[in-house]
């Protein structure tokens, strides 16, 4: 029964994300290197909020009001190295697409925005949930406040599901209007990342009744909004 | 992918990959037959995810496992093992139940027919903890464990509940080549119940005078999931962590290292002018009796470890056993009195004063004392500690003997045996004190004739004096267990056993959790007094020959009355603390009389018996000291006034090692083996988890999900994982049909 809920998270939570990853960014090694990089940028930005809240003491009470403020710096500090890893990929473009598989295609950038998107999604999702999912294999399960019947665990794998793949489209669509030399989608991003971090804190709440359910519906409602002007950026590139 | 063959050589990382995460899963690669990076990789992976849940090493694990699990103060049934067998209880590892409350007999069978197809961990009251339920809950299959509660509310006292035989320790004793048949039944309440063997957990709770020993979570746990019906998940369940190493019988475990000998630390004592005769005089020695120790079915750890946060119950607290050994210190600090003054004759016998520890374990302190005073021994190594005699406290380590002073008791020169056992007339109608004797002999009869009287009970906070008289008892019965046994079977020597009752026990708890704290009045100590007083004085005269006895030895009720609150109630007594300044910090009530494992280790009643016994027989005393160190030989540093300074006091007390004579060290191997089946071979199963700050036995109270809520979730992972790899499959289809150029 606890292998059980453990397999049944760990496909929840990884499954999706797995299957892209096998299926096609492990086929080419530059894309791998790419999706790694990033993965790496997400954790030094996950480690610069864990240094800022170290320092600043009253964000570590939990009680008060360190979760919103903890979230705040968290997104702004991952958003913030989106930017600083666009500058990076936009000096690097030219060798980038010339050793793509294909050098001509005029899809090279929107993939490569799709699989540094994914890194840093995998990450957030392995950093965020990794802990959870481990205590999932043992016997207890820890019962959702908000949705009697329910467990933390479950919740948060399907949480760190549509995180990975939100962070993929805001990916998509932060860089795409960057090229275009446009902050504006980027500003879209950031607030869908704000909205969709703030309303897992539904989850946990004792007060708000169906408040796991809120939270999944305004991560599936943003992931189905930006997903759709993501693959919008694909589009674009082949009118 | 522009050809064929690097597009097939692409493909092989992923489906390497993919195929040693499903082999992993399936726990069937290992790492040192794999040679694929990817494989180990993998493998690696899902072994840290392992590793994180046996040890929550980072701080977020940490942090949710306080979440969802709660522990629970316990003690458990465990494995104790014996040449040929086993009894006891086993917890395999990871063994979880979800509570279920039995209240009362009817309950067992709606349990068994009704009871939603699951595990469960029964919480039940000793009162429907009989063989027969026991083998009905096993029955069911629905039962993973059960928890015994003690002294709660719901949770009946019974009226008369012994896990031991209804011939206690017979098989060791003084009878133990007659027919079985023939045995005396001593403890009518008797139900075995601590020699059967349970292939599942059976542990014990109860609300301890610390609120860290709580029987009320589990309690309410329990009826939350009653209320339910035992079908609304999640329902909280427990988790039994008890897995001990110990299989087969004791000559298989010590030879594997997995288990210990049953033992303590056993006491004995004399005067001060002892220490200056010559040991090979023919003086008559009197031997005053009583032993230390008690035992429960839910055994005890022992000494709390420090730093552990949840401070296991006292189990076996043994008030009635200590009402004789109270009356043997008494006598003890009566002659003591006398003794002291400077104008005091010496005695023409030696007295000497024997604690017997582990003697519930077939009588391991008196038996291995008998046996150590009637074989000749030399030290052929005096340099301790060594493997075989891991105690520095040791004067010879070859044979392993905290010193040889023993073999000055010469069992030729004992000339008669006194010994204590339940004397405070608890559960009795009159204190009525009876003496019991093996044989009417003529020497045995001579013996009762000079203990025999009838005194007045002295008034002990309000107690009814009543008429006690002490007489012999039925002749019939012969001998209760008893500490007397071990000598009797060396040599016929004149012994006699006090105690309250006449033919069987008048313990309706014997060696039970029951025989605690709450048994006791001020009666108890009135009858102690009483006893005490006429058998110091009867002692005075069998050990001096003089008839008349000196006004001096008187023994003080308050004396009584505070060592029997210090053993059974408050353990960090002031009175106490003059002995052992660490107990009087430490706040502890309840003081655990069981043997336990024996580890050479002076357990906490053995150590403050002994410093009480040395004050109360000291007739010398010295100057301030801040430990034993400042003092001179065979002084101890007593009577703190403040927890740093003390006073050097002059006496003669020694350990003796109390393990079942049926075992003895293998100097060759230093490990402990079987030598003598038909002694006590009495070895505790070590614990997996024990360490420092864990006594191995634990129980975490938590929410459990439905084995459909699972399942629920494995389909869900599937399903998108599944949909996941169409949706990618597609995209890449559809993409290259479209986006031909691209």
């Amino acid at each position: 029964m606890t292998a059980t809920a453990f397999f049944g998270n760990a496909l929840t939570a990884y499954g999706p994300a797995l299957a892209v990853l096998l299926l096609y960014v492990a086929l080419q090694a530059q894309l791998v290197l790419l999706l790694m990089t990033a993965a790496f940028f997400w954790l030094v930005s996950s480690l610069i909020t864990s240094l800022i809240w170290y320092i600043i003491t009253p964000m570590q009470d939990a009680a008060a009001h360190g979760l919103p403020a903890t979230i705040f710096v968290g997104v702004t500090i991952q958003e913030g190295f989106r930017y600083a890893f666009f500058r990076l990929m936009k000096k690097a473009d030219t060798g980038l697409t010339s050793i793509s598989s294909r050098p001509t295609s005029r899809l090279n950038q929107p993939i490569n925005a799709f699989v540094t998107g994914l890194g840093f999604g995998v990450m957030s999702g392995l950093i965020s949930y990794i802990s959870q999912l481990a205590e999932s294999s043992g016997p207890a399960i820890l019962p959702c406040a908000s949705c009697p019947g329910t467990d933390v665990f479950f919740i948060g794998a399907i949480t760190t599901s549509l995180f990975i793949f939100l962070h993929t489209a805001w990916n998509m669509i932060a860089l795409d209007g960057w090229y275009r030399g446009s902050w504006l989608p980027f500003a879209f991003c950031a607030a869908c990342h704000y909205a969709a971090s703030y309303g897992t804190l539904l989850t946990p709440s004792s007060t708000v009744r169906n408040g796991c359910v809120i939270s999944i519906a305004i991560c599936a409602g943003l992931l189905v909004v930006c997903a759709a002007l993501a693959a919008r950026t694909v589009d674009a590139r082949l009118r | 992918m522009t050809c064929t063959k690097s597009r097939r050589r692409s493909w092989w990382p992923p489906l390497w990959a993919a195929l040693a995460f499903l082999a992993s899963l399936a726990g069937t690669v290992s790492p040192l037959v794999s040679r694929s990076p990817t494989k180990q990789v993998a493998f690696v992976l899902s072994s840290v995810l392992l590793v994180a849940r046996e040890q929550p090493v980072n701080a977020q694990s940490t942090y949710l496992e306080s979440l969802m699990y709660q522990g629970s103060a316990v003690a458990a049934c465990i494995r104790h093992l014996r040449y040929g067998g086993s009894v006891g209880c086993q917890a395999e590892p990871g063994t979880t139940g979800i509570l279920y409350m039995l209240s009362e007999q009817s309950d067992v069978a709606t349990f068994t027919a009704t009871a939603p197809d699951a595990k469960y961990a029964i919480v039940m009251p000793y009162t429907i903890f009989n063989r027969a339920n026991v083998q009905a809950l096993r029955a069911s299959g629905k039962t993973s464990g059960i928890l015994l509660v003690k002294a709660a509310t719901g949770f009946p006292t019974p009226d008369a509940w012994s896990p031991d035989s209804p011939t206690p320790n017979a098989q060791y004793g003084l009878y133990a080549n007659q027919s079985e048949a023939s045995w005396h039944a001593w403890n009518p309440a008797g139900n075995s119940l601590a020699f059967d063997s349970f292939d599942f957990p059976i542990f014990g709770i109860t609300n301890g005078p610390s609120s860290l020993q709580s029987a009320v979570p589990v309690i309410e746990a329990a009826m939350a999931n009653k209320k339910t019906g035992y079908s609304s998940y999640p329902l909280y369940a427990v988790q039994f962590d008890a897995f001990m190493y110990a299989a087969d019988d004791a000559e298989t475990c010590l030879r594997r290292g997995f288990c210990d000998p049953v033992g303590a630390i056993s006491v004995w004592s004399s005067f001060t002018p002892y220490l200056n005769a010559n040991p090979d005089t023919n003086k008559p020695i009197v031997l005053v009796s009583a032993k230390l120790d008690s035992t429960s079915f839910i055994h005890d750890w022992g000494f709390i470890p420090s730093g552990a946060s949840l401070s296991p119950p006292v189990f076996a607290v043994g008030a009635d056993p200590k009402t004789g050994l109270v009356a043997a210190l008494a006598v003890a600090a009566a002659l003591g009195q006398y003794l002291r003054a400077p104008n005091s004759a010496a005695l023409a016998k030696d007295i000497i004063f024997t604690f017997f520890d582990a003697e519930a374990w077939g009588f391991a302190g008196s038996q291995r004392f008998v046996k150590d005073i009637t074989t000749p021994q030399t030290c052929l190594e005096a340099q301790a500690p060594t493997s075989a005699c891991p105690t520095s406290d040791a004067t010879c380590s070859k044979p392993c003997h905290f010193d040889l002073d023993f073999q000055s008791v010469k069992i030729e020169n004992i000339d008669s045996i006194v010994e204590f056992d339940t004397v405070g007339g608890i559960n009795t109608v009159d204190p009525t004190m009876y003496m019991h004797v093996d044989q009417q002999s003529a020497a045995n009869l001579a013996l009762m004739d000079a203990l025999k009287s009838g005194v007045v009970t002295p008034v002990v906070n309000g107690s009814v004096p009543q008429t006690m008289n002490i007489m012999a008892a039925d002749a019939s019965a012969r001998l209760p267990p008893s500490s007397a046994m071990a000598f009797l079977q060396k040599r016929n020597i004149p012994a006699v056993v006090l105690s309250d009752y006449n033919t069987q026990f008048s313990n309706r708890f014997y060696n039970s959790e029951f025989d605690d704290s709450a048994t006791w009045n001020a009666t108890t100590v009135s009858n102690i007094c009483a006893l005490a007083n006429a058998t110091a004085q009867s002692i005075f005269k069998l050990a001096s020959g003089n008839a008349t006895v000196p006004a001096t030895i008187v023994a003080d009720c308050n004396f009584v009355q505070t060592l029997m609150d210090c053993f059974t109630r408050n353990l960090s007594c002031t009175f106490l603390a003059q002995f052992f300044p660490l107990l009087g910090q430490l706040g502890l009530s309840q003081l655990s009389a069981d043997a336990g494992p024996f580890n050479f280790n002076l357990g906490v009643l053995s150590y403050v018996v002994s410093r009480i016994i040395q004050n109360v027989t000291s007739t010398d005393r010295g100057g301030a000291c801040l430990s034993d160190t400042d003092c001179p030989t065979d002084y101890a540093c007593l009577i703190f006034s403040t927890p740093q300074t003390g006073q050097c006091v002059k006496g003669f007390v020694r350990y003796h090692w109390a393990y079942g004579t049926g075992i003895e060290m293998n100097y060759g191997s230093s490990s402990f083996e079987v030598v003598d089946p038909t002694k006590a071979t009495w070895t505790q199963s070590q614990y997996r988890d024990s360490s420092s700050t864990n006594t191995g036995v634990q129980l975490r109270i938590f929410q459990a999900s439905s084995a459909r809520y699972a399942g629920l979730q494995l389909g869900v992972g599937l399903a998108i994982t599944l949909v996941a790899v169409g949706a990618t499959i597609a995209i890449k289809v559809y993409s290259k049909r479209r986006f031909k150029t691209d």
